[in-house]
């Protein structure tokens, strides 16, 4: 399915994480000229510098040659895309990656603009320009709760959405679907740093906004005693290094109409109480752990008003992967046994990107020097845990 | 006021106090109640100056967060100031006046901060169900009126945790637990739903 020779490859999204992961991997390992629309307050030279950097994060440093495939143009206002169709010709694009798009939870505007509008408008100058293949970046939960297993193919609207973000990108994937245009979805879940060196660029999403928000309010003090909404239910992440290998053989090779899983194998993942136990253990190290499998068993009343707060909030920052994923990777398997690598996401990897994130955090640093005295040292073994079993 | 931290604290609720009981005053007369004005009155004599703040690390984000509630729309002000910075605010003089390093004189004006704004809490739950009856609705306002702020109210905390945490043991943390305590019954009792105005104010925090 690769794109001929004089032909190019547009990637939305590029000035945003998944995005230049995509366009990095294209970069390294195709040779294919890359049309790269971004929005005016980025600079051409500050998106080939941030891919350059994801290529060196993938061991393929960027060579002059390499960056002369990228073209970075201006992306129209949604409402003038039509004037981005000269620079699609003028560049021979027969395959557009769409990676751009609105990751607000709940914001129906934001939502609207971002992904329903945008996407519709790229379709529309796709068509009208000579593009025949639309590879689009969904998400794994774009199914939103549903029981039993995800299919990969179309979702239904489910009896309810964890976010309005889901149902936008359900909504999105439709429309794609609908547009008369060759077309592959591609739906990753929870995407966090590399598998080895753990390097994560992206902005605080899934995982790291959990670690973010643990750093953020509870490195002011030690706390002693902490509760958390811990099940034992794979945490569904999946590494970006992996997330690359995967979208590389959707653009070499998966046929028009398909739906590609880009998850991490369930035997191997960490389960959420795994991941908390291997987060506290860490750095905050409190004395007692109380785990419960769902926020109506926390006893609440017991708890006093901060304590509730970062429950709650936690909660709501893992609500997503405490739902019993359970996700077809029927073309993923196939996709590996051709010979696919794809690293699975295992505790001990993402151990790695914790380790990452938990440097590059001076509060952390700032409160393991503080608290040296009362805190228990970090072992391999998990803090002691008592609450719902 | 001899404590300087403490002028710079009531510097600090002084300005967020005026800037309200002006919006109020220009967009949602009804909210302008004659509790809260004379508890403004009260602060603009209380010793508190705006030389201290402008002179310190948090007059930044103070201003910022103070433009971003600036707004000319009825529905804006109820969501920004009536509902979000108003309970905020109480969740500040609660918060301070549960502290012991705090001097009885502030922990008392602290305590009539939080009765100066009961009765704009209730007009403004009042106001918000008659105009937005639907919670589904009234919530989409709340994410798009409330979004920014509360990026700015997270770099505010970033400064506050600074200046006063060790002093006051007046933490972004403490303030955060006592103000969701507090507003997320007012959104559920606006129809809201609790997990969805949990999830979005931890993304926001989180800028997402």
């Amino acid at each position: 399915m690769r794109v001929a020779s004089g032909e190019a490859v547009c990637i939305t999204g590029a000035s945003g994480y998944v995005g230049r992961l995509v366009a990095a991997a294209l970069l390294a390992y195709e040779d294919v000229d890359l049309v790269i629309p971004v929005r005016e307050k980025y600079s051409a030279a500050d998106i080939a510098t941030a891919v350059a950097k994801e290529c060196e994060t993938l061991g393929t440093p960027a060579s002059p040659e390499m960056l002369r495939r990228l073209h970075v143009v201006a992306l129209p206002p949604t409402s003038e895309m039509a004037s981005l169709g000269p620079l699609l010709r003028q560049h021979r694009v027969r395959q557009i990656i769409h990676c751009a798009g609105s990751l607000s939870y709940f914001s129906a505007s934001k939502l609207k603009e971002g992904n329903l509008d945008l996407t519709r408008a790229l379709l529309d100058v796709a068509k009208a320009n000579g593009v025949h293949r639309f590879l689009y970046m969904s998400t794994a939960f774009s199914a939103g709760f549903v029981a039993g297993q995800v299919r990969e193919a179309l979702h239904h609207d489910p009896p309810e959405d964890p976010t309005e973000y889901t149902r936008s990108k359900r909504q999105t994937e439709h429309m794609v679907a609908d547009s008369g245009l060759d077309y592959v979805i591609l739906r990753p879940s929870i995407v966090i740093g590399h598998s080895r060196s753990g390097l994560y660029s992206g902005r605080p999403y899934g995982l790291y906004q959990l670690w973010n928000a643990g750093e953020r309010f509870m490195s002011d003090r030690y706390t002693p005693v902490l509760h958390a909404i811990a099940p034992r239910v794979p945490l569904q992440v999946v590494h970006q290094d992996a997330v690359q290998a995967a979208v590389l053989a959707a653009y070499r090779e998966i046929p028009s109409g398909g739906v590609l899983h880009i998850v991490s194998r369930e035997a191997s993942l960490p389960t959420v109480r795994e991941m908390w136990d291997l987060w506290f253990g860490a750095w905050a190290r409190p004395q007692e752990m109380h785990y419960y499998d769902t926020l109506e068993e926390v006893p609440m009343q017991e708890l006093d008003r901060q304590q509730r707060w970062l429950v709650e909030f936690a909660a709501a920052n893992i609500e997503i992967s405490t739902h019993p994923w359970h996700f077809a990777a029927h073309r993923l398997d196939a996709l590996r046994r051709d010979g696919l690598a794809f690293t699975d996401a295992s505790i001990e990897t993402v151990a790695n990107s914790q380790r990452v994130f938990m440097q590059n955090s001076p509060r952390i640093r700032r409160f393991l020097e503080a608290h040296a005295d009362k805190i228990p040292a970090a072992s391999a073994t998990a803090p002691h845990s008592a609450g719902s079993e | 006021m001899e404590d300087s931290l403490e002028a710079l604290f009531w510097a600090i609720l002084r300005r967020f106090e005026s800037a309200a009981i002006r919006q109020y005053d220009r967009v949602a007369p009804e909210l302008a109640e004659a509790a809260k004005r004379a508890y403004v009155a009260r602060l603009q004599d209380c010793g508190a100056t705006d030389a201290v703040l402008d002179a310190s690390e948090l007059a930044a984000p103070v201003r910022d967060l103070l433009a971003t509630a600036a707004n000319n729309d009825l529905v804006t002000t109820l969501i920004v100031q009536g509902l979000f910075l108003e309970h905020l605010g109480r969740a500040i003089y609660r918060v301070a006046g549960e502290q012991d390093s705090m001097s009885p004189e502030s922990r008392a004006l602290a305590a009539d901060g939080i009765v100066a704004s009961d009765a704009v809490v209730a007009r403004c739950t009042e106001l918000l169900a008659r105009t937005i009856p639907n919670g589904e609705d009234l919530f989409h306002r709340f994410v798009d009126a409330s979004r920014d702020l509360v990026e700015r109210l997270d770099t505010l905390g970033e400064a506050v945790d600074h200046v006063f945490g060790e002093r006051f043991h007046l933490h972004f943390r403490d303030i955060m637990g006592d103000f969701t305590a507090d507003l997320l019954p007012a959104c559920v009792e606006l129809g809201m739903t609790r997990r969805k105005v949990v999830a979005h104010l931890t993304g926001a925090l989180m800028g997402i």
